[in-house]
C-alpha cells in the first residue's frame, strides 16, 4: 500500500469568472466560479486548485447573464468555495507577499500557490513556508518549449522569460521552502495533445518534493504518461470542464495501468 | 475542573483552538456538519464552556507553541486534558501532543502523549517529502478505531512524524516509502490523528461525526 496518485481539477478565474485558456492567451468565460464545485464534490475528486489569471482590464467584465449582480471579490469566492469543499483546496495566482498568503489561508485555502513570487521575492515564499509549513506552499513553474531546444521558464502570466534552466530553478524552489512544484506547460495549454513529459521528467528528477503536472491533457492515456514521467499528481482544467465523467475515465485508465489511485466510495 | 458528560448531550460543544497559524474555517464547518456546535477558542477562559477540544493544524511547530503560550491557551489545554476533557489533535495538533519536536530549533510539546516528533527525510524513506495526498490507514484490530478507520483513505500533508514512546499509544499507521508512519495516537481522553479528516471527504466526515458525537473517546 502506497500513497495514491492524485488527480486534480484546476479552475481558472479571471475577474470573478471561470475561464478556459489556450497557450495562456485565449481566455473564454465558461461559467460562474461555483459552477463545477458541486459536480466535483459529487465526483469525489482528490483535490482542487483555483488559479487567478491576471486581468488587463481595469473594470470588471462580467458575462452578460451576470451583468446585474454585484461582482464577487476573489476572497468572497474563496470563502464560498472553501465552505463547499471537503477536499484540500489550493488557491493562488497573483499572490505577491506573505500577507496575501496569510489572508488566503485565513479565508479557507489549505495551500497557497506562488509562481512569479518565487523569482520576484523568494523571501516572501520562505516566510510563508516557515510560518505555515512547506506542505501549505505550492510553487508554480510555467514552461514553454520551442521545438527540440531546452524549455524556457516564463513568469508574470507568461510574459517575462527567465534565464534559469529548469532543473536549477526547480531545485531553487525546493530550497526556498516550496512543498510541491506545479509544472505547467504554456505550449500545451489547451491543445489537448498531451503533457510536456520531458519537463515533468526534468523537474521530478531534480527535487524531492512532489510534482504536479498541468497543461495539455486531452485523453486519459495522457494522464498515465504524466505519472510515468515522474509526477505524483496530475492536473487539468479544460479536460475536467468539457469531458463527461472525467474523473472516472482518468482513474479507470490509471488503474488499468497499475497506477494506485483513490477510487471514490 | 469538572467536564460535562458527553452522554445525553443533545448538541455537544466543540472548542476549536485558534492560534493564528492555520485555517480553522473548514474545521468549524466540519463540526457543524457533524451536528455539533463549533466554538472558536482564542482565550484560556473559554475552555471551561466546551465538551470537547479540537487542536488543529496547519503550520509550524515553533510558531504554534509560541502563539499558544502567548495566549495562555497552552496551560489551559493541558489542564483541561488532564482533568478528562476529550481532546483531539489534527496533523500539527497531533504533533503538539508530543513531548518534543525537532522542527525548527528543538521545541517542547504539550507532553500529553509521550514521544517525539522528527522529520521525514526523502533519501531515508525513499519517497517524496512532504507526505502529501491520500493514503490508506491501517488501524489496530483490537481498538475502537478499527471500524471507522481501517482500510480508509485519508488526506495527509506533513513532513514530520510523531513516534510515541510506547507502542500501545499508536493505534493506526500508514506507509510511505519505507516508513511506517503513526497516524492515530491515543492516551485516555487525548487523541491525535496525522491526517486531515476535515479534508478527507466522506471518510473524514464519518470519523469526525463519531468523534463529535462522543464516541471513540472511552
Amino acid at each position: 500500500m502506497v500513497l495514491r496518485i492524485r488527480v486534480i481539477p484546476v479552475l481558472l478565474l479571471k475577474s470573478g469568472n471561470l475561464i478556459r485558456s489556450e497557450a495562456f492567451r485565449i481566455h473564454q468565460a465558461v461559467g460562474d466560479p461555483f459552477h463545477d464545485v458541486a459536480r466535483y464534490a459529487e465526483w469525489d475528486v482528490d483535490e482542487l486548485i483555483y488559479l487567478r489569471i491576471r486581468s488587463t482590464e481595469e473594470r470588471y467584465n462580467a458575462r452578460p447573464d451576470v451583468k446585474n449582480r454585484r461582482p464577487m471579490s476573489d476572497l468572497e469566492i474563496l470563502n464560498e468555495v472553501a465552505r463547499r469543499t471537503l477536499v484540500p483546496l489550493t488557491w493562488g495566482g497573483g499572490l505577491r507577499r506573505f500577507d496575501d498568503a496569510a489572508q488566503t489561508i485565513y479565508n479557507g485555502a489549505d495551500k497557497v500557490y506562488f509562481n512569479t513570487l518565487c523569482h520576484l521575492s523568494p523571501e516572501e515564499v520562505t516566510k510563508t513556508s516557515n510560518h505555515y509549513g512547506r506542505q501549505a506552499v505550492v510553487g508554480g513553474i510555467d514552461v514553454m518549449r520551442e521545438g527540440e531546444g531546452p524549455p524556457r521558464i516564463w513568469t508574470h502570466s507568461g510574459t517575462k522569460p527567465l534565464s534559469y534552466n529548469l532543473a536549477d530553478y526547480s531545485r531553487l524552489l525546493q530550497q526556498i521552502g516550496v512543498g510541491e512544484i506545479l509544472v505547467q506547460s504554456i505550449t500545451n495549454d489547451g491543445n489537448a495533445q498531451g503533457f510536456d513529459l520531458r519537463s515533468i521528467e526534468t523537474v521530478a528528477a531534480s527535487v524531492d518534493v512532489p510534482v504536479i503536472a498541468l497543461g495539455g491533457a486531452g485523453r486519459p492515456s495522457h494522464f498515465v504518461a504524466a505519472i510515468n514521467a515522474g509526477a505524483s499528481a496530475v492536473a487539468a482544467a479544460n479536460y475536467f470542464h468539457f469531458v463527461e465523467d472525467a474523473n472516472s475515465k482518468i482513474k479507470t485508465e490509471m488503474a488499468c495501468h497499475g497506477i494506485d489511485v483513490r477510487r471514490p466510495n | 475542573m469538572q467536564h460535562r458528560s458527553l452522554l445525553g448531550t443533545a448538541k455537544p460543544t466543540v472548542g476549536i483552538v485558534a492560534y493564528g497559524v492555520g485555517n480553522i474555517a473548514s474545521l468549524a464547518y466540519a463540526v457543524d456538519r457533524a451536528g455539533a456546535k463549533p466554538v472558536i477558542l482564542t482565550a484560556s477562559d473559554q475552555l471551561a464552556k466546551v465538551d470537547q477540544i479540537l487542536l488543529p493544524g496547519v503550520g509550524a511547530f515553533g510558531w504554534a507553541v509560541r502563539e499558544l503560550r502567548e495566549t495562555g491557551l497552552w496551560n489551559a489545554i493541558t489542564e483541561a486534558a488532564e482533568s478528562g476533557v476529550p481532546l483531539l489533535g489534527i496533523c500539527l495538533g497531533m504533533q503538539l501532543l508530543a513531548t518534543s519536536s525537532d522542527e525548527g530549533e528543538a521545541h517542547q510539546g504539550l507532553g500529553l502523549i509521550p514521544g517525539c516528533v522528527t522529520e521525514l527525510k526523502s533519501q531515508v524513506i525513499q519517497a517524496r517529502v512532504p507526505h502529501m495526498g491520500w493514503n490508506q490507514v491501517e488501524a489496530d484490530e483490537d481498538e475502537r478505531f478499527f471500524d471507522v478507520l481501517d482500510g480508509t483513505d485519508m488526506y495527509f500533508a506533513h513532513s514530520y512524524v510523531f513516534h510515541t514512546a510506547t507502542d500501545d499509544a499508536t493505534q493506526g499507521w500508514t506507509r510511505h516509502g519505507t516508513a511506517r508512519i503513526p497516524v492515530v495516537v491515543r492516551r485516555k481522553n487525548v487523541m491525535g490523528v496525522q491526517f486531515h479528516p476535515e479534508k478527507s471527504q466522506s471518510s473524514g466526515a464519518k470519523f469526525l461525526n463519531r468523534v463529535f458525537k462522543g464516541e471513540l473517546w472511552y
